[in-house]
């Protein structure tokens, strides 16, 4: 199961944006952890409005994101967007889609 | 043991069938004299939008109607009904959904817009039969009809924030949490515990969309469609003739024009339509030349259904002279036992509703008796699930 990568400078904090382009029946969930034998921990939870939340993240650690969208007849989009200094990390412009009867989006960001 | 006052809708609600029982009383000396004029009004004044109203005006729809889902398939439709010497073909039949061709793609944000709910419930129709007495000529109807208010829709505008919240709230109850109530990460290698979430948020979708439609199945809505129809002499494009054109609208709103979950209220329904035709005396139609319209209330529960309905007409001869005319019915309809529904009313709706069943005359009114419910193609019983009189 692959996951995409994005490379993080561990001592700047990691802006971490969740923006739906589909702004309605859909939710998200992210969770983070320090590195791959650390248990992943909670952050935050929300709705279809886009939101950014900042932390500072190791390289060898990763995010989790969880995506769920409730309307088989429409498709629906989301973006994950991890910045540093207010730029985009290499890798870290994630495209979430949810095409006919998807529902939920489980994947992860591994920083390096 | 003292009950409460009744609610002022369910005083509207309970009073309805009983004014509709009592003037099928004081009245029903006159169903009789009622009949020659209303055979043809009921017939004339339905409650439904046309399914495609380019036919509306030059006859019936064939079964088959071609939908292009993009622009070269409507190129390809279009083409196909124009022969190589230029002539529009007989039997064309197309309906092309413009919201599919512009925005095929729209989310559900963008459809719960005005703009892209109107978008998505608009269609056009293109249809050509050929024209009576005349093999070579082509009767070719245009429509357009459109859902301009549907409230009914569980998807639409009316039922965003309702939906987004009850299916957010599904949401928190379908992914796993600890004995804290903290948000624990899916397992993304275990499939079962996927399968699971997925199931669940299909669940709380579910259970949304039929807890709106239970409650709202009466709600308000509003319907609009036109057509206009030529005749091409000879199947030609340059040799055009104007035959008729008309423009029709239904309405719906809750029996005591607010939803709700339960009670009377909750079992009722008004619907509106009116109708203006204009026929050109070159087309031989039997359709009225003028307005036409009505009005009809509901109200349907797993033992009694009531409708009442008045439809009126007020059309133009050829001559110029300007006619009315004006007709109703009523019906009461219970469930006297198992497997046994006794109706009675007055009026030609009436009168074909019960056309198969067994009838008896007491008192000077006919009861009908039938195994089944006889009213139900015109009083809607939430009971046997959501129906949505507006169609898209």
């Amino acid at each position: 199961m692959a996951s995409a990568h994005a490379k993080v400078n561990g001592s700047l904090p990691l802006e971490i944006t969740v923006d739906f382009q589909s702004k309605h029946h859909a939710g998200f969930r992210l969770f983070t952890r320090d590195s791959a034998a650390s248990p992943w921990k909670f952050l935050k939870q929300g709705d279809s409005d886009t939101t950014t939340t900042s932390m500072p993240l190791p390289p060898g650690g990763a995010i989790q994101y969880e995506f769920i969208f409730f309307k088989e007849d429409h498709p629906f989009a989301a973006v994950l967007i991890l910045k540093q200094n207010g730029v985009t990390l290499d890798g870290g412009m994630v495209a979430v889609t949810a095409p006919g009867d998807a529902l939920l989006v489980v994947d992860q960001v591994e920083l390096v | 043991m003292k009950h409460a006052p009744w609610s002022r809708p369910a005083r509207v609600a309970v009073l309805f069938p009983a004014a509709i029982a009592a003037t099928s009383l004081a009245l029903s000396t006159n169903a009789g004299a009622q009949q020659g004029d209303t055979v043809a009004l009921t017939k004339v004044v339905q409650f439904s939008i046309p399914s495609a109203p380019a036919f509306e005006l030059i006859g019936e729809a064939p079964d088959k109607i071609t939908r292009p889902t993009s622009a070269r398939a409507l190129a390809a439709g279009l083409l196909s009904g124009i022969t190589a010497a230029g002539k529009l073909q007989q039997g064309v039949a197309l309906e092309v959904a413009p919201g599919q061709l512009l925005r095929p793609h729209m989310d559900l944000d963008e459809f719960q817009t005005t703009t892209g709910f109107l978008l998505a419930n608009v269609s056009l129709s293109l249809g050509s039969v050929r024209a009576s007495g005349d093999t070579s000529d082509t009767d070719v109807g245009f429509g357009i009809k459109s859902v301009l208010l549907d409230h009914t829709d569980p998807d639409g505008p009316a039922s965003r924030d309702a939906g987004r919240s009850a299916i957010m709230g599904a949401m928190l109850d379908c992914l796993p949490v600890d004995a804290n109530g903290t948000p624990v990460a899916i397992d993304r290698a275990n499939a079962a515990q996927i399968k699971a979430i997925k199931a669940c948020v299909s669940r709380g979708d579910s259970t949304f969309r039929t807890s709106w439609q239970r409650t709202h199945w009466n709600d308000y809505a509003l319907s609009l469609s036109a057509s206009n129809a030529v005749r091409l002499r000879g199947s030609r494009f340059d040799r055009t003739s104007e035959l008729a054109a008309g423009v029709w609208a239904l309405a719906a709103a809750p029996l005591c024009f607010r939803s709700v979950s339960d009670g009377l209220c909750q079992h009722g329904q008004w619907l509106a339509k009116v109708g203006y035709e204009h026929h050109d005396s070159l087309g031989a139609s039997s359709r009225p030349n003028g307005v036409t319209g009505g009005v009809r209330a509901t109200l349907g529960t797993a033992k009694v259904s009531v409708f009442g309905e008045d439809l009126f007409e007020r059309v133009r001869a050829v001559s110029g002279s300007a006619t009315s005319r004006n007709a109703w019915s009523a019906g009461l309809e219970f469930l006297a036992g198992e497997g046994m529904w006794i109706s009675t009313g007055i009026g030609s709706r009436y009168d074909d509703l019960t056309r198969s069943s067994r009838a008896v005359v007491l008192a000077g009114l006919r009861f009908n008796v039938s195994q089944k419910q006889t009213f139900g193609s015109v009083v809607p019983v939430p009971r046997f699930g959501p129906q949505v009189p507006m169609p898209r």
